[in-house]
């Protein structure tokens, strides 16, 4: 390669074709979670705290939801890959209706899971009734940031679905796929039409959103309200409803970004599209045609691809998480287990 | 330090009373701050192992004695004549007492520092 050739590479281009595919977002958010994860073991926070450290009733009860958010989150991720891999590569269905749900979908059969183990097997009458302090709610085990974050993504991709939905085109079958962008002073010519996140994309994310809103919802407020086993395990039992709490939120989270961040990469093309050339007329010089939100489109299609290395992180750093909890779950209870039980038993 | 008391069996033929008991003596003793909610009646009963209706009859036993007000929407408060000290408050010695057992540091050290910067706070020089 010349060094002409070299220097005429743009940097912002090489990065933008490399972030073109979820697959290098998925490298991304690798490097990401193994620099977290390395943070967390060598500081140990990992490993000090949890129901581990409590005995086998704790074990018992909390294992099995946060090995099954750690499954959730896997499968979230996988079949989102799975499924772009498959239309992309594959079979060549290309956009089909359901394409920007499946990630919403998935995560509302996961966590429906997962409320389904928190209310049966998570959920057991105490040991010794402990009179109740303070009132438990949906909030109660949930940090604010995370929640704030979720809003964020949950009102960014309701605001997007909808104006989207707005601006889409109907095709010749009736279906709201194309957005259409028309030739300024020139009524006589086909406006251009190009492949747009119209209502046929956008209504089966907000119904599959509303669906995971409410499923996200019921399974926080069941954590939070299940009574505790007994006194010494409370400050225990506190720490493992704010994990699954915690990995709940972040799987409806990464849920609404895949979507998003896939609904973003197809409103950038509209953006892209700004000429449109006509064959015998205009002296076969290109017309010009300029979406009016082309350079918020671009925008958007910029930051996909962050948007999925922040959904692909949270998904991996909650599989590590219930993965990691479950080997320690399955290993046998050490003796110095019941002391440090009794330690930090019965304080809030 | 906010510690989570047994149902005890000081009256073993009215769970009612025993759980009116136990809620006035967290409200007397300040560990639920004014106008702090108290759960629902469903949450109570579950963690206390009793029907609701039990825990319907203890709630009501607070509220003839004045120590929570009850109101449709805003469910069942801590009377603010009744506590020692606001819900914020409670909140912040909840939060301590919380942080400085996960930091594993001890009540002793902990209410040391408290009157220490207590008193720097509250000195006028």
């Amino acid at each position: 390669m010349t060094l002409a050739r070299a220097s005429a590479i743009n940097p912002l281009e090489l990065a933008g074709a490399a972030f073109s595919s979820p697959l290098v977002s998925l490298v991304g958010a690798l490097v990401i979670a193994g620099v977290v994860g390395l943070i967390a073991t060598r500081t140990g926070r990992s490993a000090a705290r949890g129901p581990a450290a409590e005995g086998r009733t704790l074990r018992t009860r909390y294992a099995p939801e946060h090995r099954a958010l750690g499954i959730v989150a896997l499968a979230t991720l996988i079949v989102f890959l799975a499924d772009f891999l498959i239309r992309t590569y594959v079979s060549g269905v290309g956009l089909a209706w359901w394409a920007f749900a499946v990630p919403l979908a998935c995560a509302v059969i996961g966590v429906g899971v997962v409320f389904g183990i928190i209310a049966t097997h998570g959920t057991t009458p105490p040991d010794s009734p402990i009179v109740p302090s303070a009132r438990r709610t949906w909030l109660s085990f949930s940090s604010a940031p995370t929640l704030v974050v979720a809003g964020v993504a949950l009102l960014a991709l309701v605001s997007t679905s909808v104006a989207a939905g707005v601006a889409s085109s109907p095709d010749d079958e009736g279906r709201y796929v194309w957005l259409t962008i028309p030739i300024p002073n020139e009524g006589d010519i086909d406006p251009i039409r190009v492949p747009f996140y119209g209502w046929t994309y956008s209504l089966p994310v907000l119904v599959c959103l509303a669906v995971l809103v409410a499923v996200t919802w019921a399974t926080l407020d069941r954590n939070a309200a299940r009574p505790y086993v007994k006194p010494e395990t409370v400050a225990a039992e506190r720490v493992a409803r704010r994990t699954s709490a915690r990995g709940t939120v972040r799987i409806m989270t990464a849920a609404t970004l895949l979507a998003l961040a896939a609904a973003w990469r197809l409103i950038a093309g509209a953006g892209s599209i700004s000429t449109l050339t006509v064959m015998g007329q205009n002296g076969d010089a290109p017309y010009d045609a300029v979406w009016r939100f082309a350079e918020l489109a671009v925008a958007a299609g910029w930051c996909a691809p962050v948007l999925e290395v922040i959904a692909f992180t949270l998904l991996l750093l909650v599989a590590a998480t219930g993965l990691r909890r479950t080997r320690v779950a399955n290993s046998s209870p050490t003796p110095a287990e019941p002391a440090q039980a009794r330690a930090t038993g019965g304080v809030r | 330090m906010t510690t989570h008391p047994m149902l005890a069996s000081t009256d073993e033929t009215n769970p009612a009373r025993d759980i009116y008991g136990q809620l006035r003596g967290l409200i007397m003793s300040g560990q639920l701050g004014a106008n702090e909610r108290l759960p629902t009646v469903r949450q109570a009963a579950a963690d206390l192992g009793v029907s609701p209706a039990t825990a319907a009859k203890a709630y009501k036993l607070l509220e003839q004695d004045g120590l929570v007000v009850s109101r449709t929407a805003a469910g069942t408060r801590v009377a603010a004549s009744a506590a020692l000290l606001p819900q914020g408050v409670i909140r912040q010695v909840r939060a301590l007492a919380e942080e400085a057992a996960s930091a594993g540091a001890t009540l002793d050290d902990v209410v040391d520092v408290l009157r220490a910067v207590w008193r720097t706070h509250t000195d006028p020089s």
